[in-house]
């Protein structure tokens, strides 16, 4: 089933007065998609999760299931949760305590009034295909973390819903589960062929699982792309800074002259500019030349081509992670991270450093967006 | 999974904007409390004081009098005797059970065998109806062969007590079955509030070497506050009406010397005089509204969940 | 290692004393119940075992106890059953539904249970001999509603909002209505809570002596604190030994309670008490 959210928006009154919790957004997600809402905590992606799901009012716009309307803040016409045909997974599981795990999964076809053997065919199916039929007679509280999250799945997926809902499902669970839950469930998705809508603030879950992924923050649509997309053209600054492990370098810089020539100073050093860098970067920069610049940790270069494009730095850091190590640099007032197949060096080490221009990204500078990435 | 269900295919309809059912349904299901408590209790509360205003006697016809009851009231000698009583009352037993509850408590959470039979043996006295035991106390009381006279000789303290029959020993009488019925209420309520004193804050003060005199003064004290001010004034509004037990116990006797101030009142209700009894009522109504405003002001009650 | 002594020291003579203060007068209660005469403690008095009184208790219909038992028992799990009822419909709506003025009445409520009983009982007496009800079940069952309902609530609203709100949501997915949220979801899971606001209305109910004393005149409706309270010998002279007796067979009960529902009891006496 198709989604359209149309000049959707959310505001909350609380006792310090109005909370916008969600901008004006517009979204279309296709059938069968696995689409992600990223972003940190307080980034209005849970609200957009709770106004889809029908827990709440949009306060402009409207939402459309395939065609059909569900939430119309003009008409002021809502279709409450239950008919909404949505099925929630919660980071908490949120599964019945006094119910066994067959009855936590027969209980929303027992409620839609289901004949018994119909009931007991579909449990069973569900819990075949999630392997938990050895489980059927435990209750919530005997069960493992991932075992409660696999019964949770389960219920979910039982009444075959048109939507599939997913709040940080897999928080809870040990990195290593994560892992093999996060493959499974992008499997079960694809076999069911059900639109699913994944909330998470982990942005490795959420570049792995989402055939599109929207990046949120402060209630703000920043992008929405495909995972490859975010990463190579990300749209805004924050987006750069948020996304990658380790992000993106986004430093404050200027453009100037010197000796004739145009560069861009940042803190620590310059860089000659010319030709299309020189452009993007122009058009980027505000009238007193100022501008945002992220430069991903594989482009920064350790081998300054020339005298006159390269920043001094200090080894603050090395973290050998194996595979490879990252190296944190201090630049001036900044600190500039870097990714190696290997790297010898010693803690506060000069290093002059240098970018590949050509493959960072310019912005308009914005210093509430330079601010802190938990903002908003 | 199985059949697709027809019902949830269809398209969801649209239902109006503001969703009144939920408002409807939620007075709804308050309804019964607040009916029941209206009727049984507010009701009455203002009939009681209505009816403090008029001569209601039984069998005279009802005529409004004004303050005249209260004026009355402040006349009596026995009424202001029964103030004087029931005040001495709560200040002799109300500090009484917090201490000895303090102690109880502390008891109750210290991790030995017999910790869950001890918890359960202090309920007793709490659950066990205050006319009942009021009963016990009065045989244990009793001057030749009561138990309370035979402990004491036999423990060669002092020779026999006039308990019931002298006013100081009558009202050392009432305020130690006071005391034993309610001290564990008290011990409860701080025992809740000692087990959620951090464990780690016990350690700390070991390690920082101070005695276990040291360590309650500075760290337990301090933290169980908010329960003992709970149940200070819990036990205080609770001692003011006090009833069953001087009613039992001592009758108000010797010479009125117990009589407390909801006794006063429920005598003359006895014989009828409805409007007097009334007036008597309504000024220990005044003062435990005064003391349950106390009481939520100084709480500073956290609704959780509402 | 001084210091450890002395704890252990006041440690078990405070165990012991806790022990003595709860138990002493059962103790006394029991053995004058026992006993031929019951001032065994005075000089040249012997103590001589009998169940005599348990017997004049038990089969002498004059005394009326069982019928006060019966009362009592009866009254007070009417009274209790409807205050669990009534509270937990409330304590949902106020715990989980969108409802105006919730703080009110919890505040409300609260500063009711404060009354004075004896502001209530002169007004009670009138209305319920007004409508004929004096020495019925009803005239205690529904004051005693009235009464139980602010502990109940409190304490109901304290376990209600224990239970996580995602538990609403997934039954709203799951397609349930409030009713279905409240009988099959908030009760079950919150069943432990009921039964102990169930304990603790039943022992108020039990313990209740104003109202039984001003609301009833003879055994159809009396309670039992009533009755052994106004327990009169035939002849003048107080019979400590029935009335002992009696004690001792009320007693029991809330003993045997208190034994098994320790845990439960105090979980819902900390739960009403200690929110402040």
């Amino acid at each position: 089933m198709k989604l359209t959210l149309k000049n959707v928006s959310k505001e909350f009154f609380s006792l310090r007065g109005r909370v916008r919790a969600l901008r004006t957004l517009d979204l279309e997600i296709e059938d069968g998609e696995f689409y992600v809402l990223l972003g940190p905590s307080g980034s209005g992606k849970s609200t957009l999760l709770n106004l889809i799901a029908g827990l709440e009012k949009p306060t402009t716009g409207q939402i459309y299931f395939g065609d059909q309307p569900v939430a119309d803040a003009q008409r002021r016409l809502f279709a409450s949760t239950g008919q909404r045909n949505v099925a929630f997974v919660f980071q908490s599981y949120a599964l019945y305590p006094h119910m066994d795990v067959r009855r936590n999964i027969a209980f929303p076809l027992k409620i839609a009034r289901w004949k018994k053997p119909d009931i007991e065919r579909a449990v069973q199916q569900a819990a075949e295909t999630l392997s938990i039929t050895e489980l059927l007679s435990a209750r919530p509280r005997e069960l493992s973390g991932g075992q409660r999250q696999r019964v949770a799945i389960a219920r979910a997926i039982v009444r075959r819903p048109s939507l599939f809902l997913l709040d940080e499902p897999l928080s809870n669970l040990d990195a290593q589960l994560r892992g093999t839950m996060r493959a499974e469930l992008k499997r079960l998705q694809r076999q069911l062929g059900i639109t699913a809508i994944y909330v998470t603030h982990d942005q490795v879950e959420a570049m792995s699982l989402g055939d599109r992924v929207a990046v949120l923050r402060g209630g703000e649509l920043q992008q929405s792309a495909p995972p490859h997309e975010l990463y190579e053209k990300p749209a805004s600054p924050f987006v750069a800074g948020f996304i990658g492990s380790p992000p993106a370098n986004v430093l404050t810089a200027t453009l100037g002259q010197e000796q004739g020539r145009r560069v861009l100073k940042v803190s620590g050093g310059s860089f000659a500019l010319s030709g299309e860098v020189d452009r993007r970067a122009q058009a980027a920069a505000d009238a007193d030349g100022r501008l945002l610049v992220a430069v991903r940790p594989e482009h920064v270069l350790l081998t300054p081509s020339a005298e006159d494009s390269q920043v001094e730095t200090e080894v603050l850091s090395v973290e050998p992670l194996g595979r490879e190590t990252v190296v944190r640099l201090q630049a001036g007032r900044d600190i500039i991270t870097t990714v190696l197949a290997e790297a010898d060096f010693r803690q506060g080490q000069q290093l002059p450093i240098s970018f590949s221009l050509g493959n960072a990204h310019f912005y308009a500078p914005s210093p509430e967006a330079l601010g802190s990435s938990q903002g908003g | 999974m199985a059949r697709p269900d027809e019902s949830h295919s269809a398209p969801p309809r649209l239902r109006r904007w503001r969703d009144w059912t939920e408002i409807r349904t939620a007075t709804l299901f308050v309804l019964p409390v607040v009916a029941v408590i209206a009727a049984f209790v507010l009701v009455p509360v203002i009939g009681t004081l209505v009816n403090s205003f008029y001569r209601d006697v039984t069998i005279l016809p009802r005529r409004f009098i004004g303050f005249d009851h209260y004026r009355d009231l402040w006349a009596s000698q026995s009424f202001r005797q029964s103030l004087w009583f029931t005040t001495m009352f709560i200040v002799a037993s109300v500090p009484l059970e917090l201490a000895l509850g303090m102690i109880f408590a502390l008891l109750l959470d210290v991790r030995t065998v017999v910790r869950g039979l001890m918890r359960a043996c202090v309920l007793v006295p709490w659950a066990v109806p205050a006319a009942v035991s009021a009963r016990v106390w009065q045989l244990i009381y009793a001057y030749n062969h009561g138990a309370a006279n035979w402990l004491l000789s036999n423990l060669g303290i002092s020779g026999q007590v006039n308990w019931l029959g002298s006013d100081v020993g009558a009202f050392a009488a009432v305020v130690l079955a006071d005391v034993w019925k309610t001290t564990p209420f008290v011990a409860i309520i701080l025992l809740a509030n000692l087990q959620a004193v951090p464990r780690e804050l016990y350690y700390q003060a070991r390690v920082d070497r101070a005695n276990f005199i040291q360590t309650f003064f500075h760290v337990t004290l301090p933290l169980v506050k908010p329960g003992i001010i709970a149940a200070l004034l819990f036990r205080t509004i609770d001692a003011l009406r006090i009833f069953d037990l001087v009613y039992v116990l001592t009758g108000g006797g010797p010479g009125g010397s117990t009589n407390s101030v909801s006794l006063y009142a429920y005598s003359y209700y006895l014989n009828g005089s409805f409007g007097y009894g009334s007036a008597a009522s309504v000024v220990l109504f005044l003062m435990a509204l005064v003391l349950s405003i106390l009481y939520v002001k100084l709480g500073r009650f956290r609704a959780e969940g509402a | 290692m001084n210091e450890r002594r002395l704890q252990i020291i006041l440690l078990v003579a405070g165990t012991v004393l806790v022990f003595a203060f709860s138990l002493a007068p059962f103790f006394y209660m029991a053995l004058v119940s026992f006993s031929a005469d019951h001032e065994f403690l005075a000089h040249g008095v012997e103590f001589e075992p009998t169940a005599d009184h348990y017997e004049a208790v038990l089969t002498g219909s004059s005394l009326h106890f069982l019928d006060y038992l019966r009362n009592s028992l009866i009254v007070s799990a009417l009274s209790a059953a409807g205050a669990v009822m009534f509270s937990a419909l409330a304590a949902f709506a106020i715990t989980r539904l969108a409802l105006p003025g919730k703080l009110g009445i919890l505040f409300f409520v609260l500063i009711v249970s404060m009354f004075p009983q004896i502001g209530i009982v002169g007004y009670l007496f009138k209305l319920m001999s007004s409508l004929g009800w004096i020495n019925t079940y009803m005239a205690l069952v529904l004051p005693y509603i009235a009464w139980t309902l602010p502990l109940s609530l409190w304490v109901l609203v304290g376990y209600f909002s224990q239970i996580p709100r995602e538990l609403d949501i997934a039954a709203t997915v799951d397609g349930c209505n409030r009713w279905q949220i409240l009988w099959r979801i908030i009760i079950p899971v919150a069943a432990p809570g009921m039964f102990s606001v169930f304990l603790l209305a039943f022992i108020f109910a039990f313990n209740e002596f104003m109202f039984a004393l001003m609301l009833t005149t003879d055994a159809s409706a009396r309670t039992v604190p009533v009755g052994i309270a106004l327990f009169q010998g035939l002849h003048g002279q107080t019979p400590w030994g029935d009335i002992m007796a009696a004690s001792v067979i009320t007693t029991l009960p809330v003993i045997v309670l208190a034994l098994i529902f320790q845990r439960r009891i105090i979980s819902g006496l900390t739960q009403g008490a200690v929110k402040g």
